[in-house]
């Protein structure tokens, strides 16, 4: 499971408009330089940008 | 004798086209597309490595950039980059909300102003969920050329 589809898991209450391009509160993003996706961005108004544990 | 300036630096000016030679598989979210072959790159501006075009010559530059992938996807975005995407940079994008079960592709161009130096591009493929992005030098590739020297 990839990481932006992790994060729909922990907080299903996201939308699609979440992530989108430039609009979204959410960027998850890969280099494509062998160090893998992370977050970019998180501004999301009411929701943590959650831990790596959170994640793991 | 400024115009001729500006034409003599237009016809020698920076342009490439280079393409993904092996199929990405790519998670969700935005990922950078692996641009690793050239067909051109008139001033070697552009880099296999990082998958970045920084032009050496100062104008407004056109980018092209198209993806294809073979299979559905819910949604995608093609964009160009510039300067890694922060607030302050300028991005194009080109939606696809895929309902082909064949193949799905999206495409986006633009005009940036390159200063020459530091500024650069890349492409990002926004995707809702899991995909591949298909190899080939005619149908992923990423385009450009100085339009208008500063």
């Amino acid at each position: 499971m990839g990481l932006q589809e992790k994060i729909k898991a922990l907080y299903p209450q996201l939308t699609e408009e979440d992530f989108m391009p430039t609009r979204g509160t959410i960027r998850v993003q890969n280099d494509s330089d062998g160090k893998g996706a992370y977050i970019a961005k998180w501004e999301h108004p009411t929701l943590a940008k959650p831990t790596d544990e959170e994640l793991s | 004798m400024t115009n001729a300036v500006n034409v003599a630096a237009l016809g020698s000016g920076p342009a490439f086209s280079a393409y993904l030679s092996t199929n990405q598989s790519i998670g969700g979210g935005n990922t950078k597309i692996a641009f690793d072959t050239e067909v051109f790159d008139t001033n070697s501006n552009f880099n296999t490595t990082n998958y970045r075009f920084t032009p050496t010559v100062a104008g407004y530059y056109q980018f092209n950039t198209s993806i294809v992938s073979p299979g559905n996807l819910p949604l995608g975005a093609a964009q160009v980059w510039k300067n890694g995407g922060s607030p302050a940079s300028c991005q194009i994008q080109g939606y696809q909300n895929g309902a082909s079960t064949n193949a799905y592709s999206c495409s986006t161009a633009g005009i940036f102003y390159m200063n020459g130096s530091t500024d650069y591009v890349e492409v990002y493929l926004y995707v809702s969920a899991s995909a591949t992005v298909s190899s080939n030098s005619n149908t992923t590739t990423f385009t450009g050329c100085l339009l208008r020297a500063a």
